[in-house]
Order: structure tokens, then sequence, then C-alpha cells
């Protein structure tokens, strides 16, 4: 069928639904966040006694919560912090993984071999676990959030970037580059990275979708950025005695958090059918 | 039963309107019982034309037009009502027999799956009928070979088992699109002897789709040429072959590669006192297990030499050992024993940093002109490479007067160092990638099939490209390739490979003329020519001794 295919590549066209929806809903979360470390619409921790658990609309969009805090400042703020600690863990989690997939492909055999059993070991231990571990050691805090799910996304990216290497390798253009002197280190910066980094970068964008739903989950039970600071774990973990009276202080967070996951991921999966050639063609 | 194909058009399609023409005005007539080839370089539009007889244009396409069998239109025919006709009318033989069946099925199944298909038989028929099947393309052991996976088979076998396929509904025309390209050319004769077998005796018809004019030649009485789309000339093979009427067809034939007639090149004499370039002497790989047995020998001893500004030539089919040969030549591996003589000194005696700067004197240009370029790194980035290992290398704008220079060497502009590989077509990525093997100025370029995957006239230019720098600028060529033709035209000495040995060296000219080999001769033998009278198929076919593999 090359009759058809002479054309120069061309990885899907334009922008499809799921790629749009992803930009203009992780966008919007972002930006709330950005938007957050200059204004909110109240201050975000500040009491208030007198306007405690008001319904959405009544006081702000969302309403307040036990204290008269008001819940849409501080869904805001939230999405700054849960988005900072994803974005940074999931950096952790490229550099390390990559470099260790990277040289896991290069130098095969027994280096390999041992690179990939040690992020099956750690592969095998829930964010969750090590999140508890490592608040035993330090103490809970942004700094164990961030630490815990780096650490649970570089077995990720080890096992994405080796198999996006080994096929970069497999090329004749790495043959050559071998042919004309240069050693494993060098291949990998020339040839094998720029080829695999819109892989990375598409299993990045749905890591931090991923990320966040996990960072919630360890505010939730208090390991990670400790109050007054918002989080959107926290919240809901504060709004479960309140949940009859007023469920709003539940609602908002969920939403919150639901919406940014979705967002995250349907950008990445849009980025997999737009750029990634194995994908296309198919729906 | 006769096919009558009118084509008036192919169009790609996008919301219901065609946004481009893909084949015009196609029209042939396969009567009953006869055989006809559709001969064309890629873009031509031959498979899709295969495509639309049997229905199964990929989505976005639209035939229009009549192709008739026995007056039915197939084209106007229900989607239900024509899953009816392929198959059972048509039977069609694809070009990689691996792809083309199910892995994880045994054969006998895959062949029965057609005939429950088709048939109202039971389970039991469909195996004894899949059995005879197997015996009638003559399956070596078909009655243990029936329960074996794909994998379990070779090429040559798996082919046999896509024919059985196509065979087992009873259709009476075969469309088989390139169906031996796949495969080492003595086998490709034996699935050619079989293809043209059974059209004899089950009186059936074949339309054979194939770029290589020898195939057709040897296989079929009527021959159209296709070119870009369209129908350039058609008629008896022998006429559009040996007497063409259009250009384009003899710009074709003529850029087979062939034999030249006359006295030969004379190689100029290797200077006295002068090395050779490269010097092989005794080489041996062996592979071993973990145990330290011996699995495979794959280079077993080989010795030869390449004076400067000659062109050696290996041929040999696939697993020969010839692919390992030039790994080793280029330092890309270390052979068990023997010695790899480069100017008069041993490579492997050097130090790895000695080695590394000896390479800047060698080079390597690959097959595949896809898989060999980076697609992310410019041209010029990808021509200077070489120059990685030169502390010597000019930077800069003297580096871009070199570049440039490597270009216009192959036949590129300067302007072209800016372009991404994807913007050239294969034949320009092969000239960037000889560009790239020439930017040092080495003495010797190993070439490894560097000509297999690209189009006849590309080829042709590609060739002359290779011939050119070997006289002007004295360059050595080790040239590997499976095909013949390819390597008697382009070499002054010659290595037959097998099973990790030379069977024959000697000159082009000595080798191919009188080859003193069986296995030299059989390769001979086996290779499709267009310079001789259709042989398969035919009532009393020319006689040609190739044993039955396995």
């Amino acid at each position: 069928m090359s009759d058809v295919s002479a054309t120069p590549p061309r990885f899907g066209t334009g922008l499809n639904l799921r790629l749009t929806l992803g930009i203009v809903i992780s966008g919007l979360v972002a930006a709330l966040a950005l938007l957050s470390l200059v204004w909110t619409p109240q201050p975000p921790t500040k009491m208030r006694m007198a306007m405690k658990l008001k319904p959405p609309l009544e006081s702000g969009l969302a309403g307040t919560d036990a204290f008269g805090r008001d819940i849409f400042s501080q869904i805001m703020v939230g999405a700054w912090n849960s988005l900072s600690i994803a974005v940074v863990a999931v950096a952790i989690g490229v550099v390390f993984g990559v470099a260790l997939g990277a040289t896991a492909a290069a130098k095969r055999g027994f280096v390999e071999e041992v690179i990939m059993r040690m992020a099956d070991v750690v592969f095998a231990f829930p964010a969750l676990i090590s999140a508890i571990m490592i608040a035993a050691l330090v103490g809970a805090g942004a700094k164990t959030a961030i630490i815990a799910i780096g650490v649970f996304n570089i077995p990720v990216f080890i096992r994405v970037s080796r198999g996006l290497a080994q096929r970069v390798w497999a090329n004749d253009f790495c043959l050559a580059a071998q042919a004309a002197g240069k050693g494993a280190f060098r291949i990998t910066i020339d040839h094998i990275l720029p080829n695999i980094a819109g892989g990375i970068a598409i299993q990045a964008t749905i890591q931090i979708g991923l990320a966040i739903l996990v960072e919630a989950g360890l505010s939730y039970l208090g390991l990670s950025l400790s109050p007054p600071a918002p989080s959107w774990g926290r919240m809901l973990s504060d709004a479960q005695t309140y949940l009859s009276q007023a469920p709003w202080m539940a609602i908002a967070p969920g939403i919150a958090v639901a919406v940014a996951v979705l967002g995250f991921n349907l950008l990445g999966d849009g980025l997999r059918d737009r750029f990634d050639p194995r994908r296309e063609g198919r729906p | 039963m006769t096919l009558s194909v009118s084509l008036d058009s192919i169009t790609l399609t996008s919301g219901g309107r065609p946004i481009r023409t893909l084949v015009e005005d196609i029209r042939f007539t396969i009567p009953n019982g006869t055989t006809m080839g559709i001969v064309g370089e890629s873009g031509s539009g031959k498979s899709l034309t295969s495509l639309a007889i049997m229905g199964l244009l990929p989505a976005g396409m639209q035939a229009r037009g009549r192709i008739d069998l026995d007056g039915t239109d197939l084209l106007s025919l229900p989607r239900e009502a024509m899953r009816k006709v392929r198959g059972a009318r048509i039977g069609m033989i694809f070009q990689e027999p691996m792809t083309a069946l199910n892995p994880a099925m045994r054969i006998g199944d895959q062949i029965a799956e057609g005939l429950l298909a088709h048939k109202a038989i039971s389970r039991a028929e469909a195996r004894r009928e899949a059995l005879r099947l197997l015996d009638r393309v003559h399956m070596p052991n078909a009655a243990r070979r029936i329960d074996s996976y794909p994998h379990e088979l070779s090429g040559g076998q798996r082919q046999r088992v896509g024919i059985a396929i196509a065979l087992a509904p009873g259709p009476s025309i075969l469309i088989a699109d390139e169906p031996t390209t796949a495969l080492d050319v003595t086998v490709q004769a034996e699935v050619l002897a079989l293809l043209g077998e059974l059209i004899r005796d089950l009186d059936m018809s074949l339309l054979m789709i194939s770029h290589d004019l020898g195939v057709i030649a040897s296989i079929c009485e009527k021959t159209l040429v296709m070119k870009s789309g369209r129908q350039i000339e058609s008629g008896d093979t022998e006429q559009v072959l040996h007497r063409p009427g259009d250009a384009y067809t003899r710009r074709l034939v003529a850029a087979m590669p062939h034999r030249d007639e006359g006295a030969g090149r004379m190689p100029p004499p290797p200077p006295p006192g002068e090395p050779p370039v490269l010097e092989v002497k005794d080489l041996r790989r062996e592979y071993r297990g973990l145990s330290g047995q011996v699995l495979t020998t794959a280079v077993d001893g080989v010795s030869f030499s390449v004076e400067r500004g000659t062109i050696f030539g290996i041929v040999g089919e696939s697993g020969c050992g010839k692919s390992t040969l030039s790994r080793i030549v280029m330092g890309l591996d270390r052979p068990t024993s023997g010695k790899v003589l480069f100017e008069g000194v041993n490579l492997f005696d050097r130090s790895p940093r000695e080695l590394l700067k000896a390479r800047l004197g060698f080079q390597m240009v690959f097959q595949d002109p896809q898989g060999s370029l980076d697609p992310r790194q410019r041209v010029g980035t990808i021509v200077a490479e070489p120059l990685y290992l030169d502390p010597n290398a000019p930077r800069g704008k003297q580096r871009e007067e070199l570049v440039a220079e490597a270009l216009r060497s192959v036949g590129l502009s300067p302007d072209d160092a800016r372009k991404y590989p994807h913007q050239f077509s294969g034949g320009q990525r092969q000239r960037i990638a000889i560009a790239r093997a020439l930017i040092c100025r080495p003495k010797l370029v190993v070439a490894d099939e560097p000509v297999s995957a690209l189009d006849l006239s590309v080829q042709a230019q590609v060739l002359d490209l290779i011939r050119e720098l070997r006289d002007r600028e004295g360059i050595a060529f080790l040239f590997i390739s499976h095909s013949l033709a390819v390597v008697e035209s382009i070499s002054d000495r010659v290595g037959v490979m097998n099973r990790g040995r030379f069977v024959e060296t000697g000159t082009a000219r000595e080798v191919f003329r009188n080859p003193r080999d069986p296995y030299t001769r059989r390769l001979i033998e086996a290779e499709p020519r267009i310079d001789q009278p259709r042989r398969y198929g035919v009532s009393h076919p020319t006689d040609i001794a190739i044993p039955a593999e396995g």
C-alpha cells in the first residue's frame, strides 16, 4: 500500500474533539491556578464565623465552609497547590525515569535487567504506601507528597522510555551513528531523545492527571500540605462531617478533582491520537 | 470465466467529495485461462487496481467504471454479494506471507476456514480438503505440516500455504500482488513454478502485480505497464518488453541492470607496493550458546581483497552471512578469528581509540533509506555526522561548505541541507545516505543492499552514481546484494556466498558467464530475466533443475 502513503508523514489531521476538550479543560484549571496567585474572590484562609455554612451563590460562587471561608477561593488556591505538586512530581519521574529507561535501552544485557527489575520493585509499592513511609521519616507536607508521587512515577517513565528507545535503536541511523564512531551516550543524546520526546510528553500529560488524583488522596489522609494551606483532598475530608448539612462543601472539591483529572487525561489521549503514528487511522 | 476491467477512476474522497484522482482510465480483459501482468513502480496505482477488483479499497477511496466478471458488474454489487465473489471466484495471494497468515492459528485450520465459509461441509471434510490442497501446492510432509503454525515454516512454505488458502474455495481467477517479492531468488523460482503449474492444470486465470519485469516476463502472456495511475501501454509481454511502443516502457527496460556485452571494464591495475584498501583473511564469526557450544557459524573462513577504485560484489540469499560480514568489516562486530586488514593494518589489533580514528577511512550505506536517516535531524546534520570523530574537522562556515560539496557530489543541491528527510523521495534519501558516507573522503564504502528498496529507474541512477564515484574519486566499494543482476552489472570482482562461505570468487564476467559451482548455477538459473521466453505455466515448461527446498 505504499501507493497511497508516498506523501510525507502526517499524523492525523487538525484538532480532534478529545484534544480540543483537553486543551480547554486543562487550560481552564491551569488559568484558575495561576489567577489564584494574584487574585481570589476572598482571602482563602480568612475565617468569617458569621458567614459559616452558607450554600453556593448565597456567599460566593461555591458557598462557605464551617469556618465561613470562601470555598471557591479555596478551590482556586487548591488548584495551584495540587497542580504544582503534580507537575514537580512528574518532572522528577521524567528526569530519573527517562535517564534510566534510555540507559537500559542503550546498554542492554545485565544493566537493562537490573534497571527493569528495580523498576518492578518500586512499581510494587503504591504511592500511598511510600507516602506513609516517607511521612513517618520526614513528616507530612508538600515535600512528602512530591517525593512519594515522583518515586511512583519513575518506573512508569522507565518502561515507556525504554520501549520507545528500543524502537528507535532498531533503526539503521543508529547503526550509521555507531559507524561514525559515536558511543551509546552520544547516540542517545543525538538520536534517541529527540525521537522519543513526543511519546514521553504524551505520557507525562496523562501522569499529571493521575498525580493530581493521588495528591488529592494523600491530602485527604493528611499526608500532603498541612493546614491552613487549602488543598482539594483535605477539603473533601473536612466536608465529611457536614455532609448532610452542607453537601456543597464536598461537591465543589469533588468536581474540581474530577474535572482536572479528566482534562489532563483528555489532553494526553488527544495528543496521542494526533501525534502517535502507531495509532494513525484508528478511532 | 472472463474478467473485464474498465476503470474510469479511483479517487480519494473526503466528506463525499473527490480530492485526488489516484488511478485513471485502466482497461484490460483477462479471458479464461490466461495470464496478465501489471508492472509499474511504486505509486503507479497497480495495487489499488487489484484492490478495486476485489472490492477491498481502503476507506475513503472510490472506484468508478465497470469491472465485469461474466456479465456481473462487481462495482455495483452490494457488499454481501461481493463477499461471495471474493475468495469463491477470485482468489488473492499477498506479498508478505508472514503477515497474511494468522500467527496464532494452525495452517490447516486457516485453509479450512475459507472452505467452511463458502461450502456447506463438515469440519472433518474441510480438514481432508485442506490436506489435499497442501499436497497440491507441494508442501513437503503435508500430513505433518497441516498442524504447524506459520512461524514453524520457511518463507517459501508460508507462501505455499497462502496459495493453498487462495485455492481453497475453488476460484477461477487468482490475483497475486507481488507474491514473490519477499522471497529469495531460488524460492521465488519454486513459487512461480507452482503458480504456473496450478493455472495450467486447473485452467485458471492469473493477474500478477509486480515491480519486477523479470517475474512478469517469466509467467505472464500479456503485460500492462502503469505509471502515476495511468495505463502506459499493454499487449503481449514479449512485444511490450522487447519492442516497447512507449518511451516510459523503454526507459524502464533500459533501467534494468544488465551485463555489459562488450569486453567489460578493466579495473585499473593496483599500484605496485600499495596494499589493497581492504583485505579480509580467513574470517570466522561463530555464535555460541551459554555453555560454549557453537550454535551457528555465520561467517565461515572468508577471504578476499578489495583494491583501490574497484567494486567487490557479494551476492547471496538471506541468512548466508553477508550482513554479518559487512558488520565485521565496519568494526561493528568482532570476528571469532581471522583478520580484517584496512590498508595493511589489522582493524582488531588496534586499540578502541585507534579503531575509531581508522573508521574515518571507511563508511557505510544501508538498505532502507527511510530507516537510515534520523527523521528529527536536518539533512545538514545527518550528512556531517561522520565528522564527529575527526578532531580536525572544520567547524562553522567551512563545515557547511563541506556538507554542500558532499551534497553536490551526489547530485543534490546545497540548499537541501536545511530540509528534513521526509521532504525527499526514496532515491534522494539514498543519495543523502551516500553523501553522509562521502563527507570524510573515505577510501572504502561498504554498501549493504543499497538499492534493494528503490524503484528500477531510481536504482539505475544510484548505481550510476556509485560507478561515477568509483571512477572519479577512486573509492573502493564492498557492494552487498541479493540481486544477481545488480551485482553482475556493477561489480569488478564477485564473491558468491552460501552458508557463511564463498562458494565462488572471480571477476564478474567469469563468475556469471561460466559459473563453476552448482550453487552459483542454481542462482543464475532461478533468476527471472526478460531475455528469456515465458517459462512458467506454459504447456511444455522449459525444464529448470531447481530441487525443491526442505
